[in-house]
């Protein structure tokens, strides 16, 4: 199973990639971490002030380093958690749906996880309308990973019974 | 871990439950496989003969989901001996009461086919697991088993050269 994981620096994408360190993934699965870059969108900002030009570039230089570092330590966190799973990562530029749509489609991926922000269309990278566009155009499985109380409940499921609701005549 | 696996009447429901319970699971996962079984028509309608068409659809269709759920679940208690499966057919609208079930259950995760039975292979998600995985508190994962689709496909080519 290939198991793609876009993320950004936000807390959601954090929450993410926890769900997937802890759960159990089987020997032949592949992880692909990926931290797509949007260009900075001041195209021609030198025809007004080459200053300002030059201190774009140096941030839009500075941003993408932090991302190679932080997604590195995230693979690096990956490979110690499954040692025997082949982990990879990325930074991609281009529009961030479309980046994630075309990786999920070139690398055949089997599962597509991310996380959502809650808010929706506010705030900087992945949104909850990424999230949504994602799982709407996706060709493979999507998991939308949801900040939930982690309650762990898993003695209480024994006595579950099967309930049919009003009507069940019609068994 | 408490999952919620939403299915109804549909093949590509059917094709979903089988696809799941081939996934590795850990040992204390427990399922719930959800059908909600909806009215046909959204209107009152006066007419006698029309009220016992309805019921009769309603019933069948309640039957039918009985029937879906029932076959998952005997696929994943033989496939997954280790993992607690149960069914919880409901009625009403399926975008509130899968919600209102997974919350109920404290449920960490649905499962949800990305389109079902109203929709064909045209629309890549329906509203129903859209609505799901926007209101939902919990993780949703659309689910997509990868030869379902190529099959409805196939089998929707083969359809349209009969006609």
């Amino acid at each position: 199973m290939k198991i793609l994981i876009p993320v950004d620096e936000s807390e959601c994408s954090e929450l993410a990639l926890q769900s997937v360190l802890d759960r159990d993934w089987a020997v032949e699965s592949q992880f692909r971490i990926i931290n797509v870059h949007e260009p900075f969108p001041f195209a021609g900002v030198e025809m007004y002030s080459p200053r300002a030009a030059q201190s774009v570039t140096d941030a839009e230089k500075d941003l993408v380093k932090e991302k190679r570092e932080s997604i590195g330590r995230t693979v690096e966190k990956f490979r110690m958690r499954f040692p025997s799973n082949s982990v990879s990562g990325d930074i991609l530029t281009g529009d961030i749906r479309e980046t994630i749509l075309s990786e999920e489609r070139d690398w055949g991926a089997d599962l597509i996880v991310m996380g959502s922000h809650k808010r929706k269309g506010l705030g900087r990278l992945l949104l909850g309308s990424v999230a949504e566009s994602v799982a709407g155009n996706s060709s493979c499985s999507v998991e939308i990973i949801k900040e939930s109380l982690h309650i762990d409940a898993s003695g209480e499921s024994k006595n579950e019974v099967d309930t049919i609701s009003k009507g069940g005549e019609c068994l | 871990m408490k999952i919620v696996i939403a299915v109804d009447d549909s093949l590509y429901s059917a094709k979903v439950l089988e696809s799941l319970s081939l996934r590795q699971w850990p040992i204390d996962t427990a399922f719930k496989i959800i059908s909600v079984v909806q009215n046909a028509s959204p209107f009152e309608s006066k007419n006698e003969n029309w009220k016992e068409f309805e019921k009769l659809a309603f019933d069948r269709r309640k039957r039918l989901a009985i029937e879906i759920c029932t076959q998952g679940k005997n696929l994943f208690k033989a496939r997954l001996p280790h993992c607690n499966v149960h069914i919880d057919i409901r009625e009403g609208d399926p975008r509130d009461k899968i919600v209102e079930s997974a919350v109920e259950w404290m449920a960490d995760k649905i499962l949800i086919g990305a389109h079902g039975r109203d929709l064909s292979d045209r629309v890549l998600w329906g509203g129903v697991s859209r609505a799901v995985a926007t209101n939902a508190k919990c993780t949703v994962q659309i689910v997509r088993p990868a030869r379902a689709h190529k099959d409805e496909k196939q089998s929707h080519k083969e359809a349209v050269i009969v006609i």
